[in-house]
C-alpha cells in the first residue's frame, strides 16, 4: 500500500514468492504436527501394587553332616528366620512348592546359585542359609541376595550352642532389617504387659514375637501400667499392693534394689525418660492429677503440670524435650503437649470427648492414642502437631493402649474382638493385624521396650 | 493476501539477495524433508496413538482405497477447467471438513495402505486426465490382496459370528464416502487455486504442480482420515447397537489393559518402606514392546520419584513381567511404543 507504483511486481519474484507461502505453510503444518505427535505417546497407568510387601524366598538350610538330626535342625531355623522376617509385615514368605531350586544341591553361595530361578518365581530377595553341626555347636552362615542383580546384600556366619538358635536368627534379622530399611529392627526388644489371671492383675514380660514369656509380679493384687527404663534394666509399673496405687520401680537384669515411691494420693502412670534414668509419673499429692517429673530413687525433680485438671498418661518424644499427657482441663480428656524447655502447653486433639494412652513414635513423627466413638474404643495415629489423624483399627471390640515397636514400624495394642482382652500387633497403618500371644486370661496394657 | 505480495514487491529491488534466499531456504526446506522422509523415526510418536484407529480401517475399510483414487486425480484433472465458477457456492463445507481432518494427523502414518496410494498419485497425478480414470479399475486389484491377508489374523473371526449386521453398513459407509469426496473435491482445491492460476500461466508448471500434488496429497490424506473418522464412528455406534463385546477398534486399548495388569500382578511394593499409603511417589518408565511380547531393553525413566526403593520396585516389576502378552496380530508395527508406564502407589490401603 505504501508503493502503489510497485503494484506490477516481476512475475518470477511473484511467483516464486508464492511457492515459498506454500512451502512455508507445509513446513510450519508438518513441524506442527509432528511435534505435537511426538509428546503423544501412550500412557499406561499403574496403580494399587498387587503386593504390599517384599516378595522373599528362603528355602531350607542346606545342612552338613547329611543325616537327619542336622536336617531337622536346619528345617527348624529355617522355620524360625522366616517366620522372624514375616513378623515385621515387610516380607511375603514364598512357598517352599513353588522353589525351582534346593540349596542341598546347589549350595549357599552366590556363584553357585542361578538367581533366574528366583526372579522366575517372583522373588526379590532370597536367603541362603548353610549350618554345619559338630557335636552340640552349629556353625551358620546366612546370606541376603538380591535376586535382580544378583548382589549379596548381607552375609553373616555365626557360631553357637544349639539353642542359640534362635538368637542367631535375631541377630540376622536385625542385619537384614538395617540393610533394607537403614534403621535397626526390633528383635532385641521386648514387651511388658499385664495379664489377668485368677482375678490377680500381674506383669510379665516377653520377647517381641510373643515368645519366651516371663512373669515378674507375685503380690496377687492389682498391678498396671508397666513402662522400660530406656536401657532395659528397670521397669516401673502401678501396684495396688498396699492398697493404694503406688509405683514401683524394678531392677530386672541384676539384682539391684527396687523403688517403692508413695506419695499422698494416688502415684500412677509412669514413663521413662528417653535418655535418662529418670521418669514423668501422675501425682496426686498436690489435690488433682498433675504431671511430675522424678528420679529412678522417687525424688521429685519438677513439677511440669499446674492446672486445675487432671493430668495423666505421660509420655515423651524420642529427644526427651516434650511429653504428651491426657488432661481434662478443657472438660473431657484431650491429649496435649507440654513443652519442657518453653513450659509451653498445646492442645492436639478436639474431636471426640476421650481420648486416652497417647504413645509417641520413636520416630518422633506421630503419636499413637485410644479414643472413643460410639461407645467403641479405637487406636488412632496423627501427627505431631494434631493433623493426618488415621483411624488404625474399626469394628473389632474395643482396642486400647498402643506402644510403639522400637523402630516405628509396629505397634502393640490390647483388643477384645476375640471376646476377652488380647494382645494385638499391627504396622504402623493399621494392616497386618494378629494376635501377638495366647495366654489364658486377659491381657492388656502393653509396652513396647527399647531394643537395648 | 495482497499484504504479503506487496512485501514481497517491496524487495523487488533486491532481485539477487531475494533469490539467493529463496534458494537457501528452498534447499533448506528440501533437506528438511529429505531428513523426515528418510529418517521416519522422528515420526514415530505420530504412529503410535493412530496405531488403535489403524487396526479398525484394516478390518472395516476394504474399499476405502477407490474413492480416494476417484478423489485425488480428478481433481487433478479438473483445476485447470473448472476452476473459479464453483468454488463460492460450496467453499464453507470445504474449509470445515478441512478443519476438521487437521484435528487428526495421526491416522496418516500408520498405514502401509496409504502410503502405496502416495506412491501411485505422485506419477498419475501430473499427466493427465483420460488416464487417471483406466489406472482406478487396477488400483482395487491390486490392494484388496493385501486387506484379505490382513483380515486373515484376527479381524475376520470378529466379524464373523454376526455377519448380518456387519455387512450391510459397510455398503452403507462407502456410498456416502464416495459422494462426499466428489463434493469436496472442487471445493477444497479451490482455497488454493487463485495463487496457482496466476503463476500458473505465466510461469513454469512443474513447481507449481509439485506444491499441488503436496497440497493435494494433504488434503486426499485428511479426506482419507476424515473417512476413516466417519467409518470408526459409525462400526462404534454399530459396535453399541449390535453389543459385540469385542471390537478391533478397541483392540490396543485391551493390549494395554493386558499390560498393565500383568505388570501390576508383578509389582510388589512395601508400603512400609515407602512411608505408608498416602504418599505422592509417582514414576514414568518408557518401554518398548516387541512383536512377541518381549520389552526392549533400553528402557528409562522418564520421571523418577524420588523414591531409590520405589523406583526399584518398579524396575523389577517391568523386569518380572517381561515377557508381555504378544502383540496383536492386527497390529501390524514390528515394534509398539514408546510406551510410557505411569506407577503410583494409589489404592495400596
Amino acid at each position: 500500500m505504501l508503493y502503489p507504483e510497485m503494484r506490477k511486481p516481476d512475475l518470477k519474484i511473484k511467483h516464486i514468492s508464492s511457492i515459498i507461502l506454500i512451502s512455508f505453510f507445509v513446513l510450519a503444518s508438518v513441524c506442527v504436527m509432528s511435534a505435537h505427535a511426538q509428546r503423544v505417546i501412550d500412557y499406561i497407568d499403574i496403580s494399587n501394587p498387587f503386593l504390599r510387601k517384599i516378595p522373599i524366598a528362603i528355602p531350607v538350610f542346606k545342612y552338613e553332616p547329611e543325616t537327619s538330626p542336622s536336617q531337622k535342625i536346619a528345617r527348624e531355623m529355617t522355620q524360625v528366620l522366616s517366620e522372624t522376617l514375616e513378623f515385621t509385615a515387610f516380607f511375603k514368605m514364598l512357598k517352599e512348592k513353588t522353589f525351582l531350586e534346593n540349596l542341598q544341591s546347589t549350595g549357599v553361595s552366590g556363584s553357585s546359585i542361578n538367581f533366574k530361578n528366583w526372579t522366575a518365581i517372583g522373588a526379590e530377595l532370597l536367603v541362603t542359609g548353610g549350618i554345619q553341626v559338630q557335636d552340640r555347636l552349629v556353625v551358620v552362615e546366612l546370606r541376603l541376595f538380591d535376586t535382580f542383580s544378583s548382589r549379596l546384600l548381607v552375609g553373616k556366619k555365626y557360631k553357637g550352642w544349639h539353642n542359640d538358635t534362635r538368637k542367631i536368627i535375631r541377630r540376622f534379622c536385625n542385619e537384614v532389617v538395617q540393610r533394607l530399611t537403614g534403621s535397626k529392627g526390633f528383635f532385641d526388644s521386648q514387651i511388658a504387659f499385664v495379664s489377668l489371671f485368677k482375678g490377680n492383675k500381674e506383669v510379665y514380660t516377653c520377647d517381641f514375637d510373643g515368645y519366651n514369656i516371663k512373669r515378674l509380679t507375685y503380690n496377687r493384687s492389682t498391678n498396671l501400667s508397666p513402662s522400660w527404663s530406656h536401657d532395659k534394666e528397670w521397669l516401673a509399673y502401678t501396684s495396688y499392693t498396699r492398697n493404694k496405687p503406688d509405683l514401683y520401680i524394678r531392677h530386672l537384669v541384676g539384682d539391684k534394689r527396687g523403688f517403692y515411691i508413695s506419695f499422698k494420693g494416688h502415684n500412677i502412670t509412669p514413663a521413662w525418660h528417653p535418655n535418662r534414668l529418670e521418669f514423668a509419673a501422675a501425682l496426686s499429692k498436690a489435690g488433682n492429677s498433675e504431671i511430675y517429673l522424678l528420679t529412678r530413687t522417687g525424688k521429685i525433680i519438677k513439677r511440669l503440670t499446674y492446672d486445675w485438671g487432671i493430668d495423666v498418661y505421660p509420655t515423651w518424644s524420642p529427644d526427651g524435650k516434650k511429653i504428651a499427657f491426657v488432661s481434662n482441663r478443657s472438660g473431657n480428656a484431650h491429649i496435649y503437649i507440654y513443652n519442657i524447655e518453653t513450659s509451653n502447653t498445646r492442645r492436639l486433639t478436639y474431636e471426640g470427648k476421650y481420648n486416652v494412652s497417647p504413645s509417641w513414635s520413636p520416630k518422633g513423627d506421630r503419636i499413637a492414642f485410644c479414643g472413643r466413638k460410639n461407645d467403641q474404643f479405637d487406636i488412632y495415629v496423627m501427627n505431631v502437631d494434631g493433623s493426618r489423624k488415621m483411624q488404625l483399627t474399626k469394628n473389632a471390640g474395643n482396642n486400647e493402649s498402643p506402644s510403639w515397636s522400637p523402630d516405628g514400624s509396629l505397634v502393640v495394642f490390647s483388643s477384645t474382638r476375640n471376646g476377652t482382652s488380647k494382645l494385638f500387633v499391627m504396622t504402623a497403618y493399621g494392616t497386618d493385624q494378629r494376635q501377638l500371644l495366647s495366654l489364658k486370661g486377659a491381657q492388656f496394657d502393653p509396652a513396647w521396650s527399647r531394643n537395648d | 493476501m495482497y499484504a504479503e505480495n506487496d512485501y514481497f514487491v517491496r524487495s523487488e529491488t533486491n532481485i539477487a539477495t531475494w533469490l539467493l534466499t529463496i534458494t537457501g531456504s528452498t534447499l533448506g526446506h528440501m533437506l528438511f524433508f529429505a531428513v523426515i522422509f528418510f529418517f521416519p523415526k522422528w515420526d514415530q510418536a505420530e504412529k503410535y496413538q493412530p496405531t488403535i484407529i489403524d487396526i479398525d480401517l484394516v478390518s472395516v475399510s476394504e474399499q476405502t482405497i477407490e474413492p480416494f483414487d476417484e478423489l485425488e486425480h480428478p481433481v487433478m484433472d479438473e483445476q485447470p477447467e473448472i476452476d473459479e465458477t464453483i468454488p463460492e457456492d460450496q467453499s464453507n463445507n470445504s474449509y470445515d471438513q478441512s478443519i476438521n481432518t487437521y484435528d487428526q494427523p495421526e491416522t496418516q502414518s500408520i498405514q502401509p495402505e496409504t502410503n502405496y496410494e502416495q506412491k501411485q498419485f505422485q506419477p498419475l497425478a501430473p499427466i493427465s486426465a483420460p488416464k487417471t480414470f483406466k489406472p482406478l479399475k487396477p488400483k482395487p486389484k491390486i490392494i484388496k490382496p493385501e486387506y484379505k491377508l490382513d483380515p486373515i489374523p484376527e479381524p475376520e473371526p470378529v466379524i464373523t459370528p454376526p455377519p448380518k449386521p456387519v455387512q450391510p453398513p459397510e455398503k452403507k459407509e462407502i456410498k456416502p464416502i464416495e459422494k462426499a469426496p466428489e463434493k469436496t473435491q472442487p471445493e477444497t482445491v479451490q482455497p488454493a487455486r487463485p495463487k496457482i492460476k496466476r503463476s500458473l500461466k505465466k510461469q513454469t508448471i512443474k513447481k507449481e504442480q509439485v506444491t499441488h500434488h503436496k497440497k493435494q496429497k494433504r488434503l486426499s490424506d485428511r479426506f482419507a482420515q476424515l473417512r476413516q473418522k466417519v467409518r470408526i464412528d459409525e462400526a462404534q455406534k454399530r459396535i453399541l447397537q449390535v453389543g459385540e463385546p469385542k471390537s478391533t477398534v478397541e483392540l490396543m486399548d485391551i493390549y494395554n489393559a493386558e499390560v498393565m495388569s500383568k505388570i501390576r500382578k508383578n509389582w510388589a511394593v512395601s508400603f512400609q518402606m515407602i512411608g505408608g499409603f498416602n504418599t505422592n511417589l509417582r514414576a514414568t518408565l518408557v518401554i518398548n514392546i516387541q512383536r512377541n511380547g518381549y520389552i526392549q531393553t533400553d528402557m528409562w525413566f522418564e520421571k523418577k520419584s524420588g523414591n531409590e526403593y520405589f523406583d526399584e520396585c518398579v524396575l523389577k516389576a517391568v523386569k518380572k513381567s517381561n515377557p508381555l502378552p504378544k502383540l496383536p496380530n492386527a497390529y501390524l508395527r514390528p515394534l509398539y511404543g514408546p510406551i510410557g508406564l505411569n506407577f503410583t502407589p494409589e489404592g495400596l490401603k
